[in-house]
């Protein structure tokens, strides 16, 4: 009895992880098939289209990156008698408000709202939202304080709006300080398998492009009528993205438009980093599966996909479940789990790190033109199997709140230290 | 179907080239991302598109620079930084 309840667990798990499988190489091929048409088809083509555009810059202790991007912003390309920018200090206890500050003085189109103590620093979600009352833009883009955007990155991510239906848009992020060790050049391949591959392929397959919290943004009216940020999750991006094609939107996502982004540089950040997105990630599931489920705004394959990315922080746990599971079915002489066990090592590639896989990390690594970073790919194994504790705490924290219904989120926020600067030329 | 060999007493005898097979299977993986990793050539960050002309590659030694002007890693950083970099950009 045991033995076939073990078998249909682990069968039921390979057979989930094989869709994975499957879906991330259909991402790869799609975006192999594409690469001569996106190198063709530059994301501005139609200048004429300039929607007043609001920058949402969300900062908490920020003081050894904000002036950065804030001197970058006043270099944008973009016209600016059509830009405003908000720089919320949320309650920061360095010099991040007085460097906002000054910039604000010297650049009309600066706005600085400074946040009390007792309602700031409780999470990007409430930041934004107070943010957002003082936006008068048709556009509004978010940045996070610690990143770094082309000049022309906000007529390529506008331009995304040319099309109706586009209620979003998200540009692509790239790690810029890549060198500084082992942690930071892990991450960057997770970034380039996630934007230069997953979610272009997303992207080209019309499925769910996601929101990924910055370097993107929304049509003001669309965003206010959502309600704006949901501080109840840690995953509002996640959040965002689902009432977006919920609402009958679509998310476009822009790969030429590129950000760069100070990269957490060590473990134990990392683990704070993604414990925050796992955990707002399965409460994004919860909340809102069944909607998608039953949505006439979205068709099959979004359907599915939608299934899939909002399950896709419980698959180091799957994976690592079906191995266990099927370790003592084999000296059952279970022959069919003998079989499909060989599958699970493969399976297992498709839930490296963050929604990154060997192969679309290995094909993103080679279309981005790099060399010698394909040979770190197998150390992808390290952040995988990090995750799996960080996933199973997450998912033990989800449960407990459901079962007890009480809901505690704590938003550990990741703090920058400059370092990246160093990497920035004169 | 695929039969898998019991393990029993008689695997022992097997051991040797099992560990052998292990290990050379983790050096070959691992091998190239430690010589990466130690003397990084391809650690970015890269100016992927065209419009990004303010990002370039800074050597790590120069990076992590601490020091007197006359100080061996100071001078070490300042002559490898005044080497042009061939990279492809």
């Amino acid at each position: 009895m045991i033995e076939e309840i073990l078998g249909f667990c682990f069968l039921a798990l390979t057979v989930v992880m094989l869709t994975y499988l499957v879906r991330h190489y259909i991402f790869t091929l799609s975006v192999l098939r594409n690469v001569n048409r996106t190198k063709k088809a530059p994301s501005v083509q139609n200048v004429e289209f300039e929607p007043s555009v609001s920058i949402l810059i969300p900062a908490h202790n920020e003081e050894y990156v904000i002036g950065r991007l804030l001197q970058r912003l006043t270099e944008l390309t973009y016209p600016q008698n059509k830009l405003q920018m908000v720089i919320v200090d949320d309650a920061s206890s360095d010099r991040t408000g007085k460097i906002a500050d000054e910039y604000s003085k010297s650049y009309p189109f600066m706005q600085v709202v400074h946040r009390a103590k007792k309602l700031g620093a409780q999470g990007k979600a409430s930041a934004m939202n107070d943010g957002f009352k003082l936006v008068n833009g048709e556009i509004v883009l978010c940045f996070d304080a610690d990143y770094y955007p082309q000049k022309n990155i906000v007529e390529k991510l506008t331009a995304g709006f040319n099309n109706p239906k586009v209620g979003a848009v998200q540009g692509r992020v790239v790690v810029l300080n890549e060198p500084q060790n082992m942690v930071t050049r892990l991450v960057a391949l997770e970034r380039i398998g996630g934007y230069r591959v997953d979610q272009e392929a997303r992207d080209n397959l019309g499925l769910i492009a996601q929101f990924g919290g910055t370097v993107g943004g929304f049509r003001t009216s669309l965003l206010r009528s959502l309600g704006g940020w949901d501080e109840s999750v840690l995953a509002e991006d996640t959040d965002l993205t689902f009432k977006v094609y919920l609402a009958g939107y679509k998310i476009r996502y822009i790969v030429d438009a590129e950000c760069y982004e100070e990269a957490v540089d060590n473990w134990k950040a990392y683990r704070r980093q993604r414990f925050r997105w796992a955990k707002g990630h399965m409460q994004c599931f919860f909340k809102h599966s069944l909607n998608v489920l039953k949505s006439k705004n979205l068709n099959v394959k979004e359907k599915i996909d939608g299934l899939l990315l909002l399950n896709v922080y419980f698959m180091p746990i799957f994976a690592i479940a079906s191995l266990i599971v099927g370790l003592p079915l084999i000296f059952y002489g279970v022959a069919l789990v003998n079989t499909f066990w060989l599958w699970v090592p493969i399976c297992l590639y498709s839930f490296v790190g963050n929604f990154a896989p060997f192969f679309e990390v290995g094909v993103g690594v080679h279309l981005d033109g790099r060399t010698r970073t394909q040979w770190l790919i197998p150390l992808l194994i390290v952040t995988f199997l990090y995750n799996f504790p960080i996933c199973a705490r997450a998912l033990l924290e989800v449960a407990f709140s459901k079962l007890t219904g009480r809901s505690k989120n704590v938003w550990l926020k990741t703090s920058h230290s400059g370092n990246g600067n160093h990497y920035i030329g004169s | 179907m695929v039969d898998l060999m019991p393990i029993t007493i008689n695997i022992i005898p097997l051991l040797p080239a099992l560990i052998t097979t292990v290990v050379v299977t983790l050096i070959l993986l691992f091998l190239p991302a430690a010589i990466e990793l130690k003397k990084p050539k391809d650690a970015g960050p890269r100016q992927i598109t065209t419009n990004m002309p303010h990002l370039w590659p800074v050597h790590m030694s120069a990076v992590e620079l601490e020091g007197k002007p006359g100080d061996y890693a100071v001078a070490t950083a300042v002559f490898l930084s005044a080497i042009p970099n061939i990279e492809k950009v």
